[in-house]
């Protein structure tokens, strides 16, 4: 956590008196942080925990694994743990699924949330606008598994609200669960309607921040709602939109294990638009159980993302060094 | 400045709220096993403090075991714990649901959490080759010898080859039916009411006329359940491995064991599957259903096909339903031994087990002492079970603990008769498992650590294409399932087998 600098900030402010007593250096700030250090501390202990500590187990990427001799007593195997999943007919299938899913869905989420961010900006009523948000931040509380269920009654074959609205008009029941085709659209939908709350609320914050004088000169100037959002309101997202999006990229090739494998249930016959890098990894190796072989894919998702959020920042320096990451 | 030093105050609570309520976050989430966890906490301190208290060091096992977890299980414990305190030993036991337990024991086993013993199986659930591969499990072949000569004597030899892997035991099996003997068990209310003859059945078709009665009488039911890959059964092909989860066998009158995957006859299944999920044998929704306890339990399946057949089965099952419906069985096939019959039941001494010998120990007197065993199934006589004037064990209407799956304990012909299992069925299973043909590849065991990449890659694709049979297109599919399985890897698979089959024929026949 790096304390903020900005020369307005209360810290900063705090800080330069403490200079002024004579209380300096790292202690000095550390105890005169220290309730923003706490806050942050349980955030910091799970990133600890559960990111920075398992980075050992990547070695077991290229061993053998085997329980008795532990983790770093494994015999060496080199690259035949990364051979399954690389010569395995379905890698390109999965692969294209992941990524191509992913980017529908940063996509979606991305136009979604600001859209649904600037409508929310729109709205004065303070009672209608906690109505809206609390109504479409719920179902991100939820489970995959329940929202599978939801998604279940309602594209079920035979009892399935869908399949019956279409009856109801005169069509003829849709097999969903064994079209692949339907699915990329359906996720989206499912994706969208669990995470744009939420995923709103970044910009949102951020909207709050804008100075309403600027809207006030603008409609003095007569400009229209459409205008001041696409010249206000939107220059003023493009940093945040910056960051989320390069921060999404890097999870490009990872996938929400919860989200292919429930909400689809699993059905093999929608594997040719569904199945994910880790719903095929789990199908593989649920019976031998390898923890080399998962280590070695795993390994795999985390360098290429990794690449790719180093490439997309570098991109995003290169036109506008201000809304980069790092 | 008081009120600058109570806004820090506040700051500081809420920070160490904070702190608070995201460690006991942590604390909901690894307590899912609820009760168990919990109970076997406070027993395994009990167990601490009686072994400090008296004058022998008291032996606490855990045994993890799959399973619904059961409120009653304290009671049960202690009423089992004072008869093992004279043999210093103290059993913990750990339920896990059938669902959850695959996924527990990885996650036990890699982690290399402490307990004792285990189930585990050939190819269902904490499967025993990969597990022995990685080390998970104690090599147990002298202790067997040492602590539970009594067990060894009650079971019948050729198990314990089955189990062995390069010449070494890694787990004890649980002894039940070891033939397999695959068929058709029905309720017999309906099989009464539309007068159908269950025995005149020797092939699945012949069951058609009835399936069709159901159809159109009984709506409410499903007229069968039917797993494909529990039917295909064969008399003339002796199985030889299913570690990728297809079966590969090879025919019974061939000197050379050429090992094969039988595309024809998965093909016929399918067929068969697909035509009577048409018909409306099959729910309409088997390719999207996934859990159907429930449905089993009310006795929704008229017809439960592919079904193991067995003495006693169709008690089995009564119990297994809500009502106590009561059930019809008819065998199919001979009644075989397979190379692996063994396997499909074991119980296993972990290797992050701290005294292996006292779980060995312990797995001897469940194995042979009746009253412990009967505790361990059926929980207190009163409470749990009652016991009918022959002498046979009905269960309570709302027992507190009832697992009654001696299978997955130990022996389960130690077991008191359930109501209305015949007198001498326990006898009667042991003999055939003693008389029936043993399948002459019985104690050859795979070794899979050059193939399984392609393994992996093969379960994968079967994964996908397993209730093919349910679809409309399935013929287009599945040939595309037969493509992807070539290119899986299957003939580098079946070579490798063949191979290692070849060697061990050369030794041993």
């Amino acid at each position: 956590m790096t304390e903020p600098k900005r020369k307005n900030s209360p810290l900063g402010k705090r800080n330069r008196e403490n200079n002024r007593k004579g209380r300096t250096g790292p202690t000095a700030k550390m105890t005169d942080n220290i309730q923003f250090l706490l806050l942050a501390m349980p955030a910091i202990v799970l990133i600890f925990v559960f990111c920075y500590l398992p980075m050992g187990g990547v070695v077991l990427a290229f061993k053998n694994f085997n329980v008795k001799q532990g983790v770093f007593g494994s015999p060496w195997v080199g690259f035949k743990n990364f051979e399954f999943f690389f010569t395995s007919s379905d890698a390109w299938r999965v692969l294209r699924n992941t990524v191509g899913l992913n980017i529908l869905f940063i996509f979606g989420k991305l136009v979604c949330s600001v859209a649904f961010a600037v409508l929310m900006f729109g709205i004065r009523r303070k009672g209608t606008l906690k109505f809206y948000q609390t109504v479409t931040i719920i179902p991100s509380f939820l489970s995959w598994v329940v929202i599978g269920f939801m998604a279940y009654s309602l594209l079920e074959p035979t009892r399935g609200v869908v399949n019956r609205l279409i009856q109801a008009f005169g069509g003829d029941p849709v097999q969903w669960y064994a079209v692949p085709a339907y699915w990329p659209i359906i996720l989206l939908l499912v994706v969208l309607w669990q995470g744009v709350g939420s995923g709103s609320i970044f910009y949102f914050a951020s909207l709050m921040g804008i100075d309403r004088d600027y809207f006030e000169a603008a409609q003095l100037d007569g400009a229209t709602r459409w205008q001041q959002t696409r010249y206000i309101t939107l220059p003023f997202l493009v940093p945040l939109i910056t960051i989320m999006t390069t921060l999404d990229i890097g999870k490009i090739i990872r996938s929400d294990f919860g989200l292919f494998y429930n909400v689809t249930r699993n059905v093999g016959a929608l594997y040719p638009s569904t199945d994910v890098i880790d719903t095929y990894i789990y199908r593989a190796l649920m019976k031998v159980g390898d923890i080399g072989m998962s280590s070695a894919v795993g390994l795999f998702q985390s360098v290429v993302g990794f690449v790719l959020i180093l490439v997309t920042n570098l991109i995003v320096r290169k036109i506008e060094p201000d809304n980069a990451l790092f | 400045m008081k009120r600058k030093k109570m806004k820090k105050l506040a700051a500081l609570a809420l920070a160490a709220a904070m702190i608070c309520s995201t460690s006991a976050c942590g604390n909901d989430s690894t307590g899912d096993t609820g009760q168990s966890s919990n109970s076997s906490n406070t027993s395994s301190q009990e167990g601490n403090a009686q072994g400090s208290q008296g004058s022998q060091e008291i032996v606490t096992v855990k045994w993890v075991l799959p399973g619904d977890p059961q409120e009653g299980t304290p009671e049960v414990l202690d009423a089992i714990n004072a008869k093992l305190a004279e043999e210093g030993l103290k059993l913990d036991l750990q339920l896990e649901p059938f669902g959850s337990y695959n996924d527990k024991m990885n996650m036990m086993i890699s982690s290399q959490e402490e307990f004792d013993l285990c189930f585990t199986t050939g190819g269902w659930m904490n499967f025993y080759l990969p597990n022995v591969a990685k080390g998970a499990f104690v090599d147990i072949t002298d202790m067997i010898d040492e602590y539970a000569s009594d067990l060894k004597n009650a079971i019948p030899d050729f198990l314990f080859d089955q189990v062995k892997v390069k010449d070494r035991i890694y787990a004890v099996p649980n002894y039940q039916i070891s033939y397999t003997c695959c068929g058709l068990i029905a309720q017999t209310e309906f099989l009464k009411k539309y007068d159908f003859d269950l025995s005149t059945v020797t092939k699945y078709e012949d069951l058609e006329p009835f399936l069709q009665k159901i159809v159109e009488n009984e709506p409410g039911y499903y007229p069968i359940l039917w797993e494909i890959g529990t039917l295909d059964y064969n008399n003339d092909y002796i199985l030889v491995d299913e570690s990728a989860g297809i079966r590969i066998c090879f025919a019974k009158d061939d000197p050379e064991m050429k090992v094969m995957f039988q595309k024809d006859l998965e093909k016929q299944l399918f067929a068969l599957g697909n035509d009577w999920w048409k018909k409306g044998y099959i729910r309409s929704d088997m390719a999207t259903m996934v859990d159907d306890t429930a449905d089993r339990i009310a006795g929704k399946y008229v017809v439960y096909g592919g079904a193991v057949i067995k003495p006693g089965g169709e008690a089995e099952r009564t119990s297994a339903t809500k009502d106590s419906i009561a059930f019809t069985q008819v065998g199919l096939t001979v009644p075989f031994v397979s190379s692996i019959s063994g396997r499909s039941s074991m119980t296993a001494i972990s290797s992050s087990s701290k005294h292996p010998e006292a779980a060995m120990k312990l797995l001897n007197i469940v194995n042979t002492d009746k009253e412990i065993f009967n505790l361990l199934n059926y929980g207190l006589e009163g409470r749990d079970y009652t016991k009918n004037a022959e002498g046979k064990v009905v269960k309570a209407e709302n027992p507190k603990y009832f697992i009654s799956a001696g299978w997955s304990m130990g022996n389960q012909f130690n077991l008191d008769l359930l109501e209305g299992q015949a007198d001498g069925v326990w006898e009667e299973t042991d003999r055939i498992n003693r008389e029936a043909d043993i399948s002459p590849v019985s104690g050859f065991s795979f070794d899979q650590a050059k193939v399984s990449s392609e393994i992996a890659k093969i379960a994968a694709v079967k994964e996908e294409y397993k209730s093919l049979a349910f679809f409309d297109n399935w013929e287009v599919r599945f040939d595309e399932y037969m493509n992807k399985l070539d290119a899986a890897g299957l003939d580098t698979y079946l070579a490798e087998l063949q191979r290692q089959l070849d060697e061990w024929r050369a030794e041993n026949l």
